[in-house]
């Protein structure tokens, strides 16, 4: 199976098609922010579904950050705009827009207990005291952290701060909730913990969530979209599977998961290591063992190919008979075809 | 001799000489100063009138509550100026704001004594102000010469950037992100620096002001090149009991004094720094 | 949290508690380096003296002066030690009675400046017999100044004199007054106009309310110590509190600056017409062009209260004769135009032979009329009774 394409665009009509029947929640229109030293996006065209979570994924400066800001109110858009549920929000202070944002972190106020975080906005909306305190308990409940209301987010850790600060921006019941690199700060157990509750959260109330990342693996596991984004601009959106099978360019294609490159004629090749196997029949080409690693259930090998290295995912079966040396037959099954200037 | 016992004498050895100085410079004035406040000057007796003159005599108890004036109005006005200033340096984002900020310290820079001359040139009588004034046809008379509004003028000219520079350092600590996520929650901006910005550096504006308080208390130079005879800053109230009256006994009862209103700042000041909040804790 | 919180405030305190400390340990060691090291030859002359900045500078010049072009030079070698005024050392007069008590002899004290009231407090301290009886034959200069030092007549010899004046604008007035009565009247006449420094923060100032008060009383009240003498300044305070609403005010209140030069500043800035001041420091800003040309000064009558100037030679020195022959050189017409034209020092000696374009306001003012005040201790209680009753009598 051989996919060449130019574009992301093929796969994005693909997917808009799919959900032309959903409600649009957020739409972004040729929007552009530039910041006085010419960094910045332009040209971002976006649509986010209704029940949706769309990741922002890239590298640090790509611009995945602005965007967010930009939708919470924190960054004025130089030009374009950005509607939720149709009404346009541009000229909407912070305060006045359906949306609520999770910060990386220092997101809650240190002098006040978890109850007064968590009752702050809606004593804002005029909401009854015993409103408050019944949908703060249960808001606890949901993020699993009953009974902390009298404590001071000091005395908690970082995951249970984010927890907080999540529960915050629900209690408030946003159009929208706005992600910003919230678990990066926490290690990577409680990273993955807190990426199944934000999941299971979002699938019980199920709301809008845009969420912005530079992992790539919070990126695939959490997300129903990815943007993946590149110097300002995206570079494909799709599901994760679109993306990680069909990567629209080289920079997809060596951002997610692992990926071997290897150049044949004037192409390029992107061949994942599960996609490479070691056959003892004919082969696409020869390598030379360079090392084998038992993984645990698999055995991961790399070998030398002409000039360059590949990674290649086997079975404990076939490591077994792989030393040092040898010399292998290589076959290329799923990948990806690049020009070789890309 | 063990070890250990070396170790102890060499480490008291090592503090010996600095304990020395502090009790002979420091300890050992201020307790014979105490002393002496409380002794007759010519018969060296015990009595208490070395006080009582500070609070009964007329002139010097208009002095004391000059002082007080002086000092309680400077404090006020510039933690007030600075606050506003420090919270324009941290918050807003523009030209002007950056050069303010690197020129705001500027004069911390300028010796006491040219800045008191360099105000008097601009605010007496025949001043700079008044020039002005000339060239449209106004004789502007602010007598603030001699005068505890000149005083003041003057104590805000060397406070409020010290002031400012102290809350700014408290305010530069308050992460943006508290900031966004309560106007992200519907906080408009007198609410944030009700519930946010107030309560996160108040601690800081505490600490300035009783800075202010204490160094305005014994202040001189100001006062001598800008006050009036009668009433004094107690700086040289001081400065006339010791140098022209020569009486050492009345001097160390007012220094007594001095210290004792600072004391009060003073103990502010330790309160609030050691005092932790539940928060904080 | 809280323990290193105290540690640390406790550590900083401690830090700047040794800091003062130190520097007042190496203060004092300066302070006291003594002089018992001796003239190293018969040719160094060391001459002390002390005060403001100026007098250094002059200072500088005469010995520069007098090493290289006057009759001594190649005979004697002058040096100078010169103390600051105001520094907070030891002054001249302590130190020269702290060498004289320890009975050291061969010290460099070789001669040294002195004031009136240096003068005055050497006498009390270890007495005038501390001092060489000056034998004129070896000053042959000497013959041309007739001023004499009320204090220690025989063992000083005065080289310069300086006296309180009245400074006035000439623009504003044209016909300064010329006894204290029509200064009186003038001061009634232009309220606002007249300002003389709070006694006890200036010469001037003192002098001022001082013969105010004295003009008042006998003649020999001015050069005596006796408390007695209290009881008559009631007439002469009663003067002051009457000229008192006249004075300078500002921010509506009246104003009696300090230091000389606050009055002297008043005047050049035209917010009063007329001052006490002393006649050198007057002279000198306005050569140096600080003051407007259009401030003169005048003498009334009874004239307020001058100083002499004087040198000693302090027995336990080292070199007698280079000593004399300072002093006679600093009686020399180049050394008086020196002084004249440096500092607007009185000259003594005769100015015929003189440059005195520049000062000719100096030639006015006779040393011999100078009103010399000694009151001691007294003026303590007068400094005291004037800031009651006058200074915070607003």
């Amino acid at each position: 199976m051989t996919n060449t394409m130019a574009g992301g665009t093929a796969v994005e009509e693909k997917t808009e098609a799919a959900a032309e029947n959903r409600k649009v929640k957020l739409e972004i229109k040729d929007m552009a922010k530039k910041y006085d030293n010419g960094d910045g996006v332009e040209h971002i065209n976006l649509k986010v579904y209704e029940g949706e979570i769309v990741t922002f994924l890239g590298p640090s400066g790509c611009g995945k950050s602005t965007i967010l800001r930009a939708i919470g109110g924190f960054a004025d858009v130089t030009s374009g705009d950005i509607l939720i549920d149709g009404k346009s929000i541009v000229n909407l202070a912070p305060e006045n827009r359906p949306t609520a944002m999770v910060f990386q972190s220092y997101n809650l106020w240190p002098h006040m207990t978890i109850y007064e975080n968590l009752a702050f906005g809606l004593k804002l909306r005029k909401i009854p005291k015993k409103t408050i305190d019944e949908d703060i308990k249960k808001m606890l409940a949901l993020v699993s952290m009953s009974g902390t209301e009298k404590k001071y987010p000091s005395q908690l850790s970082g995951g249970q701060q984010q927890r907080i600060a999540i529960a915050r921006s629900l209690l408030l019941k946003p159009s929208l909730l706005l992600l910003d690199e919230p678990f990066s700060a926490l290690d990577a157990k409680i990273r993955q913990q807190m990426r199944e509750e934000l999941k299971r959260i979002q699938s019980e109330l199920g709301i809008t969530v845009i969420f912005v990342t530079h992992d790539q693996e919070e990126a695939m596991a959490i997300s129903h979209r990815i943007v993946v984004m590149n110097k300002g601009k995206f570079d494909q959106v799709g599901t994760p599977d679109e993306i990680y099978d069909n990567p629209a360019t080289l920079h997809v294609a060596s951002f997610i998961g692992e990926m071997n490159f290897i150049k044949q004629n004037e192409t390029t090749l992107a061949v994942r290591p599960e996609d490479l196997t070691v056959t003892e029949g004919q082969g696409d080409m020869e390598g030379t063992v360079s090392t084998v690693m038992l993984m645990g259930h698999y055995v991961l090998m790399t070998a030398k190919v002409g000039d360059d290295m590949v990674k290649c995912f086997v079975n404990r079966e076939i490591g077994n008979k792989l030393e040092e040396g040898k010399i292998v037959n290589l076959k290329i099954g799923k990948h990806t075809q690049f020009p070789m200037s890309a | 001799m063990s070890k250990n016992l070396k170790q102890k004498l060499v480490a008291y050895g090592m503090v010996l000489p600095a304990f020395l100085v502090v009790m002979l410079t420091v300890a050992y004035p201020i307790v014979s100063a105490v002393i002496q406040s409380f002794q007759d000057g010519s018969t060296g007796e015990f009595t208490l009138a070395n006080y009582t003159y500070f609070f009964t005599d007329a002139a010097q108890r208009s002095n004391l509550l000059y002082t007080l004036y002086i000092v309680i109005v400077t404090v006020v006005i510039a933690i007030v100026a600075a606050y506003l200033l420090a919270l324009y340096l941290r918050f807003v984002k523009s030209k002007i704001s950056r050069a303010i900020g690197m020129l705001y310290l500027l004069p911390r820079f300028v010796p006491a004594m040219c800045a008191v001359y360099a105000m008097i040139t601009i605010i007496r009588d025949t001043g700079l102000i008044n020039r002005i004034g000339q060239l449209f046809g106004v004789n502007i008379n602010l007598g603030m010469m001699y005068h505890a509004s000149g005083i003041i003028t003057m104590n805000l000219w060397f406070n409020i950037p010290f002031a400012a520079m102290m809350i700014a350092a408290g305010l530069g600590g308050i992460p943006d992100s508290i900031i966004e996520a309560a106007s992200d929650v519907g906080a408009g901006k007198l609410r944030i620096f009700r519930t946010m910005i107030l309560p996160l550096s108040v601690k800081d504006v505490v600490v300035a002001a009783t800075f202010v308080f204490m160094s305005n208390v014994s202040s001189f130079t100001t006062p001598y090149l800008m006050g009036g005879n009668a009433p004094k800053m107690l700086g040289i109230a001081l400065f006339d009991q010791f140098n022209r009256y020569l009486d050492y006994n009345r001097s160390a009862a007012l220094s007594v004094i001095m210290f004792l209103i600072c004391s009060v700042s003073a103990g502010v000041y330790i309160y609030t720094n050691l005092k932790e909040n539940d928060w904080e804790k | 949290m809280k323990k290193m919180k105290v540690k640390a405030l406790i550590a900083a305190l401690m830090a700047g508690v040794m800091t003062v400390g130190m520097m007042g340990m190496t203060g004092c060691g300066g302070g006291s380096s003594d002089s018992e090291s001796g003239s190293s030859d018969d040719k160094t002359i060391t001459i002390w003296a002390t005060g403001s900045d100026n007098v250094r500078q002059i200072y500088e010049t005469l010995v520069e002066d007098f090493n290289e072009n006057s009759d001594y030079a190649g005979e004697y070698t002058a040096e100078l030690q010169f103390m600051l005024s105001g520094t907070g050392t030891q002054s001249l007069s302590d130190m020269l009675a702290a060498a004289y008590k320890a009975n050291q002899t061969n010290t460099d004290y070789d001669l040294v400046d002195l004031s009136g009231d240096d003068l005055s407090k050497i006498v009390s301290q270890i007495g005038e017999e501390a001092l060489v009886k000056l034998d004129d034959s070896k000053i042959p200069n000497a013959d041309r100044v007739s001023a004499e030092s009320t204090v220690a007549t025989d063992y000083v010899q005065p080289y310069r004199g300086t006296t309180v004046v009245l400074a006035y604008d000439s623009e504003t007035v044209t016909n300064p007054p010329t006894t204290m009565d029509e200064l009186t009247e003038w001061i009634k006449a232009n309220p606002g106009r007249f300002a003389y420094n709070a006694p006890g923060t200036g010469g001037a100032g003192d002098s001022f309310a001082r013969t105010a008060v004295y003009n008042f009383m006998p003649e020999e009240a001015i050069t005596s110590d006796d408390p007695s003498w209290e009881e008559q300044w009631d007439e002469g305070f009663d003067y002051l509190k009457d000229i008192h609403d006249s004075m300078y005010s500002s921010g509506g209140s009246i104003v009696y600056p300090n230091k000389n030069q606050g009055t002297l500043d008043l005047l050049n800035q035209g917010e009063i017409d007329m001052c006490p001041n002393w006649a050198d420091m007057v002279l000198s800003q306005r050569a140096e062009g600080t003051l407007k040309d259009s401030i003169k000064i005048t003498q009334i009558d009874p004239a307020f209260t001058g100083s002499l100037q004087s040198l000693a030679i302090p027995t336990f020195g080292s070199n007698e004769d280079g000593a004399y022959a300072f002093i006679d050189y600093m009686l020399t017409d180049a050394a008086q135009e020196i002084m004249v034209r440096q500092m607007a020092a009185i000259p003594l000696v005769d100015t015929s032979n003189i440059d005195m374009t520049g000062y000719e306001d100096i030639q006015n003012l006779d040393v011999n009329n100078f009103r010399i005040m000694s009151i001691g201790d007294l003026s303590t209680d007068f400094n005291q009774r004037w800031d009651s009753e006058i200074g915070a009598g607003n």
